[in-house]
């Protein structure tokens, strides 16, 4: 008996090997997404573990860091000693363009109980010029191996833009396999080097500590200057990691509906590969087959297929995974923090999990034809059109359960809040839309009839009532294309919708004529800073600060302006004052927060915010949100009056200038290099090209949605693919009856490809509003919840076209084989064949 | 009417040649009503198809009413079909996404003729099969004998020379079997149609003008 | 006193690995592979030699300032070792040091206060008698701007981080204030000069090989009274006793040959003191440039040239590492001074296991001089025992 089912399958050949496809595809694309993800998690992991060692509390400053004297007092007059100072920063390998090293500024007398990995240090180089110079470091024996480099060897390294020859004065061989792999792509400087090459003297990024007991945790909270916090090591990389959170649910709930419209595929063939057999099932129940063994055999068929199309998927998946883990480590560093995730992690976890979904997944989908093969009552052939019939009868049950379906998961997107509850939402929504996709069809296919008749005669009638009788073949095939082609619209939508909210927001935002900063985001130099400002042409101009400040036990990006009252429409408001909101900004307490911020933080106009000052914890009022999509962490904004009054840093990052209309930027940019350019290595930008560079910055991010959405895209025309070419051979004898009655091949082929683009353009057609719903559930909840960030929904009609193209694309893409070989076969053979 | 010369034919089944007819030929006179008798396999059927055009013979020559079948190109052998053949099968004789009346306009709709002009013939073809009330009918509503005259109705609706059927009432039970042969001799005697009819009945055999058999790929004279 | 161990720690510092491979990793602390070996090329490693400057003969020392540190030079140190008592009459001994290295001569001017080729290294040993107890520490850190660790006049401090030697201002720095404090272990002693200091071979002036610049600067208070509070264990003793300072700077370095050192510093109840090193080379004889010096109560002293002693090991003792045996047991004869002592060490492990070994302890000493029974105690520094690649 499983004999009959293998051959069964062995003999459609096209169809086995489809749902083969689109399972593993399916799988692929969640095993994909999961080990990128997993493996960003580890090598976030990894590194943290070997560069926080043993470390249990980390403190850090204010804006500027750590005064180093607090540092050495710690240790001078109050004996700590298990204490050790970090400068971090980042380098550029000038050879390679877009590698970034990770800079560690650390002392190497302090560092013995803290981070094992640098207890590995072996050259042939006196180590002690790493104390004693400022161009010595030490990298993983690997890293250095891989740069063709080794002790002894210069290495070019740019640090806050200014380039430098410097020596490896040792290589990392860590003992440990772990700290081998979380040291990759760290330099390791003198805690003195790194402050100069990071122009950084007289301060520190943090001081790690080893506390055993509260005692030692209040002692030390005890010693904190005012605007330091102290902070568990642990909770702080906790908290690090779970800014990626949102984002890399993201990417998962992308996967998973790849995998669903896997799951429809394999409904389809196991559906199809029972309708098509009903004789041969009708005749083993004749035979004395019990009902349940028939259960098994379909159940076993399709599990054949979910093992193999799995295991391949899985292999398939390990392959995307590399592509998808660049993109994954790219959107991380641009939008979170430094992170070199340089291999893929094959966590078993991940590949049971895609074993699992894909195997259960093939068991669910099998479930409902399996039951229905049961129903064969022995020997009765059950015909074609009954089987239609009973398809028919349950279209409308079907739409109904989707409809409801579809509303309460979009109850649950709106009423709940979270984001898993919202995706969850999401799901129903599209599967429920997917249930309603066959009555939909029903219904417009026999509206449609009448006027194909009118344009195409029989032959119309014929394609609009042929996809109609194979709903049970058509309507699947439909689903899943639908649920396809809205993912395109819906996550397109979303993207356009986000670009042009960006690319408004940067317009209004970018007005000064030229932006100038130290690349690193290092300080400007006073004196650069005066002849930058005093340079012929510049109108006005403001500056900014970037830094952190402490607020409880978190920490805060921190933004201080110093803006001239013309740069002031730059910022748009969702909440305050405008008038009022910038009196208070300079004369009061008081600080702006941008979206993001204020969604995270719970925040609004007239709350207070408690932050860490030179002078003390001061509280500060919220005098406006405004709007800003620069970082998803979102950010405080202060005045630089407010914040010289409790601050002692006069540090600028840095500065905006303002020509009066009509002035020649590149010109400018010309003069203000000759005249700040001897001071410091700057970085000139007019607004136009900060305003190109972040864009790309805003597509290279996106990049990986766009991945995700091709490869949706692909599953769905695989599964219709299937499903569409599966039905035009079941209708062989059909058509060769149909040349028995005079049609040429050419009218054959029409047919086929004019149901093929009926179920196409019908999908399509449905997939746009499913899509726009999903677009918008994306733009108004999910980013909203991810990111913070209020955007305008932007409905492009290209996408839309796009997407109903695509759809109709697809499904007569998937009509050309089977229309190819209706037409090569003659109909005498076709007639032959199923006779026999 | 119908003039075979010589034909050869076979198919390849798996590695090797089957061969289904060998030099054979035959002559069907205008209006005669042949029935083509033999066990399964002997080639009746591909007789049937080679005839229609809807297969090519390996060799010989094919002529009805003077056409060279075997010498036209795939679609003019389409056309041909359209203009000259009926054909009725066993089963699966309808097309199911079409009503009857629609099912019986489809070979005057091919040719050219639309609207009443194919409407009002197939109307009154209808109610010569004692149809007349089943026009909107889906063929799965109808019983076998019924699909059947739909069938012939079809095969004759737009006037072709010859008919040619395929155990036309292998499904059928006796009595229905005889109605439907009994309408077809009717339509097609009204007519003056060369009838070639495959069957497995001696009953049905009996009424025709002539038997042959199909022995080895030749055929034997009853 | 004790060049060896700083000379040979320096140059160890110089090649750097110690730095990292003297860290205290605790429990799963990796031995890394091969760093026998880059001790030993390091050992032998002179490189950089010629670019400190060198000690080439007698110069007036002059105070405060050489109470300081000497960056220039390679090493320097101020090493305190006493014999301290509770009013019980239980026997503490202790040790101090802090080592000053140059790591890198020609290092460039820096911006940032940690860039510095000034490397502080500090040894504390306390050695509890009755207990039989040996416990001792070591701590490094970095010189320079940064303020981690240095040494200073006017007033006169040394530090390396919490732990300090502070004195008084001007040329004389006493009395002097030492605290020292690790877990369970803390030192906090006055100490108040007996006598005034002595300028050690060649008016400070002490050659240790055939090269001319292979010397240092070498004075020390030999008779320092002691009185303060001394933790062990966590227990805490009042104690008062007698203390010795050596003071020595240069850029000296091993001589070709030249294996170990044996080093006392003995402070009789006649309120006299004798200074004694024997350099050992490695064919086993005892280098002629070995010496010493004698204080006499007045506070005059006289040289002792490697003829005038005679020493004689009379007992040893196996490191638990077992890959070392020092005497523990010692005949002196200086028979010039009529001078015949018998010492023996008041635990026989008195080795300091840091990233550097050897040996330094208290002793106990009692003999005859011209005839009469005389005591007294001191301290032994024995180095350059360890089997190994030498």
């Amino acid at each position: 008996m499983y004999r009959a089912g293998l051959r069964y399958l062995l003999r459609h050949p096209w169809q086995l090997a489809l749902s083969l496809v689109g399972v593993a595809l399916g799988v692929a694309v969640v095993v994909a997404v999961d080990l990128a993800n997993q493996s960003a998690g580890r090598a976030f992991e990894i590194s943290s573990q070997s560069l926080t060692g043993r470390t249990t509390h980390q403190v850090f400053g204010g804006p500027r860091g750590i005064p180093e004297a607090w540092y050495v007092a710690l240790r001078r007059e109050h004996g700590v000693r298990q204490a050790a100072p970090v400068i971090e920063g980042e380098a550029e390998l000038p050879d390679r363009p877009g590698r970034s090293l990770r800079v560690l500024g650390v002392d190497p007398l302090a560092e013995g109980a803290f981070r094992q990995g640098f207890g590995s240090l072996a050259g042939e180089q006196p180590l002690s010029r790493l104390m004693s110079r400022n161009d010595q470091l030490a990298m993983l024996d690997r890293d250095l191996r891989e740069l063709g480099l080794a002790p002894g060897d210069q290495l070019r390294l740019r640090l806050a833009g200014r380039e430098y020859p410097l020596t490896v004065a040792a290589a990392l061989r860590p003992v440990r396999e772990l700290d081998a792999r979380g040291l990759r792509d760290v330099v390791v400087m003198d805690v003195g080097a790194a402050q100069e090459l990071l122009g950084r003297s007289g301060w520190l990024d943090r001081v790690d500590l080893i506390l055993e007991d509260s005692a030692a945790v209040e002692r030390i909270r005890a010693l904190l200057p005012a605007d330091a916090q102290l902070l568990e090591a642990e909770a702080r990389n906790a908290a690090l990691q779970q800014m990626t959170e949102a984002f890399q649910l993201n990417l998962t709930a992308f996967s998973l509906l790849a995998l669903m419209v896997g799951a429809f595929l394999i409904f389809n063939t196991m559906t199809f590969s029972v309708v098509q057999r009903r004789q041969l099932l009708g005749l083993l129940r004749a035979v004395g087959v019990t009902r349940g063994q028939v259960f098994r055999l379909i159940l076993m068929e399709a599990l054949l297929i979910g093992a193999v199309g799995t295991l391949a998927g899985l292999g398939l998946g390990v392959a995307i995974a590399h592509v998808l883990l660049d993109l994954v480590g790219r959107t991380i560093n641009d939008l979170y923090f430094m992170l070199s995730i340089s291999e893929l992690s094959l966590s078993p976890w991940s590949l049971g999990k895609g074993l699992v979904l894909g195997l259960g997944m093939t068991v669910i989908a099998a479930l409902r034809p399996a039951a229905e093969a049961t129903a064969t009552p022995p020997r009765a052939a059950l015909s074609r059109a009954v089987l239609e019939q009973g398809v028919g009868r349950r279209v409308p049950v079907a739409a109904l359960a989707g409809i409801l379906m579809a509303c309460g998961g979009g109850l649950l997107v709106v009423v709940l809040d979270g984001l898993m509850p919202a995706f969850a939402g999401l799901f129903l929504v599209i599967l429920g839309w997917a249930l309603v996709v066959p009555l939909a069809m029903r219904w417009l296919l026999r509206g449609l009839v009448r006027p194909l008749g009118r344009l195409a005669g029989l032959s119309g009638r014929m394609a609009a009532r042929g996809v109609d009788a194979g709903l049970s073949r058509t309507g699947v095939a439909a689903a899943a294309l639908t649920v396809a082609v809205a993912a395109v619209v819906g996550v397109g939508t979303m993207v356009d919708s986000f670009r042009h909210t960006f690319a408004a927001w940067l317009d209004a935002t970018l007005r000064a004529d030229v932006y100038v900063s130290v690349p690193g985001n290092a300080p400007l130099r006073p004196e650069a800073v005066d002849a930058l400002i005093a340079t012929e042409g510049v109108a006005y101009w403001s500056s900014a600060r970037y830094g952190r400040v402490a607020s409880g036990e978190q920490r805060h990006r921190l933004r201080v302006f110093r803006l001239p009252p013309e740069a002031e429409t730059a910022f748009r408001f969702r909440a305050g004052v405008p008038g009022e909101a910038w009196n208070a900004f300079r004369e009061e307490e008081v600080v702006f927060l941008t979206e993001p911020f204020a969604y995270h933080q719970a925040l609004t106009v007239g709350d207070a915010l408690p932050l860490a000052t030179p002078r003390g914890e001061r509280t500060f009022r919220v005098a406006a949100v405004v709007y800003d999509y620069s970082t998803s962490e979102g950010a405080i904004m202060m005045s630089r009056e407010t914040y010289d009054r409790f601050w002692d840093d006069p540090v600028v990052n840095s500065l905006g200038l303002y020509a009066p209309p009509g002035t020649d930027g590149d010109a400018l940019i010309q003069r203000l290099r000759s005249n700040a350019g001897e001071l410091q290595p700057l970085r000139y930008r007019s607004n136009a090209e900060l305003r190109r560079l972040s864009l790309q910055v805003f597509d290279q991010t996106f990049t990986i949605t766009q991945v995700l959405r091709l490869l949706a895209m692909l599953v769905a025309v695989v599964g219709v693919l299937s499903a569409l070419m599966a039905l035009a051979l079941e209708r062989a004898r059909e058509y060769a009856m149909m040349r028995a009655t005079g049609f040429t091949p050419g009218q054959i082929q029409g047919l086929i490809l004019g149901q093929n683009a009926l179920v196409g353009g019908i999908a399509g057609l449905l997939a746009l509003p499913l899509g726009l719903v999903l677009s918008a559930a994306l733009i108004l909840v999910i980013n909203q919840r991810s990111f913070g960030w209020t955007m305008q929904v932007q409905v492009s009609g290209d996408v839309l076209v796009q997407a109903v193209a695509l759809s109709l694309m697809a499904a007569v893409v998937s009509g050309l084989y089977p229309a190819w070989r209706m037409g090569r076969t003659p109909p005498g053979l076709a007639l032959r064949e199923e006779s026999a | 009417m119908i003039r075979l010369r010589g034909l050869d034919k076979c198919y390849r089944e798996g590695d090797r040649d089957r061969v289904v007819l060998r030099d054979f030929s035959l002559d069907v006179a205008e209006g005669q009503r042949l029935a083509l008798v033999g066990r399964s396999g002997s080639g009746k059927s591909t007789l049937l198809n080679l005839i229609s055009g809807m297969d090519a013979p390996d060799a010989g020559g094919i002529s009805v009413g003077g056409i060279r079948v075997d010498q036209l190109g795939e679609r003019d052998r389409t056309l041909f079909r359209r203009r000259h053949i009926g054909f009725v099968f066993q089963f699966f004789n309808l097309i199911p996404t079409l009503t009857v009346r629609e099912n019986l306009m489809l070979p005057l709709q091919l040719l050219g003729r639309t609207g009443a002009l194919a409407g009002a013939p197939a109307m009154e073809l209808l109610a010569q099969v004692g149809l007349a009330d089943r026009g909107d009918s889906f063929p799965e509503q109808l019983s076998g004998g019924e699909q059947q005259r739909v069938a012939i109705a079809r095969a004759l609706i737009h006037r072709p020379r010859v008919l040619l059927a395929d155990e036309p009432t292998g499904t059928l039970d006796e009595e229905t079997g005889a109605l439907v042969l009994t309408l077809l001799d009717e339509l097609t005697a009204a007519h003056g149609m060369t009838v070639v009819m495959v069957t497995h009945s001696p009953e049905v055999a009996a009424r025709m003008d002539r038997v042959i058999r199909l022995v080895d790929g030749r055929p034997v004279e009853v | 006193m004790s060049w060896r161990i700083g000379s040979a720690a320096a140059v160890v510092l110089l090649a750097g690995i110690a730095v990292w491979w003297f860290w205290p990793s605790g429990p799963e602390r990796p031995t890394p592979a091969g760093a026998e070996q880059s001790v030993t090329r390091f050992l032998s490693g002179e490189e950089a030699a010629e670019d400190y400057p060198r000690i080439t003969g007698p110069e007036p020392l002059r105070f405060p300032r050489d109470h300081g540190a000497h960056p220039e030079y390679r090493h320097e140190w101020w090493y305190l070792t006493g014999q301290l008592e509770t009013v019980q009459g239980r026997h503490f001994g202790y040790q101090i040091t802090f080592f000053r290295f140059n790591l890198d001569p020609r290092a460039p001017e820096r911006d940032s206060a940690w860039g510095t080729n000034q490397a502080w290294m500090a040894h504390l040993g306390v050695t509890d008698t009755e207990a039989e107890r040996f416990r001792h520490r070591e701590r490094f850190a970095r010189g320079g701007a940064i303020g981690l660790a240095g040494a200073e006049v006017d007033p006169f401090r040394v530090w390396l981080e919490d732990w300090v030697l502070e004195g008084a201002s001007g040329e004389d720095i006493m009395p002097l204030h030492l605290r020292v404090e690790d877990d369970e272990l803390m030192l906090d002693l006055r100490l108040e000069a007996l006598k005034p200091l002595v300028l050690q071979g060649d008016a400070g002036y002490s050659r240790k090989g055939p090269e001319p610049g292979n010397a240092s600067r070498y004075y020390s208070y030999t008779r320092l009274a002691t009185e303060g509070e001394l933790v062990i264990d966590g227990q805490r003793h009042a104690v008062q006793g007698l203390s010795w300072m050596d003071r020595e700077w240069g850029s000296s370095v091993l001589s070709e040959g030249q294996v170990g050192w044996d080093w006392f510093s003995l402070q009789l109840d006649d309120q006299t003191e004798i200074m004694y090193y024997t350099l050992r080379r490695d064919d086993g004889s005892v280098d002629p440039r070995s010496k010493g010096l004698f204080v006499a109560a007045d506070g005059s002293t006289r040289l002792l040239e490697h003829e005038a002693v005679e020493l004689e090991a009379l007992r040893h003792w196996e490191s638990p590492l077992g890959d070392a045996r020092y005497p523990v047991a010692w005949r002196m004869r200086i028979p010039s001074l009529g001078l015949e002592l018998d010492m023996e060490a008041v635990l026989d492990d008195q080795e300091l296991r840091t990233g550097f070994r050897y040996w330094e302890g208290a002793v106990t000493v009692r003999g005859e001089r011209e005839g009469r029974g005389t005591r007294g105690r001191g301290y032994a520094e024995l180095t350059g025992y360890e089997a190994g690649p030498q």
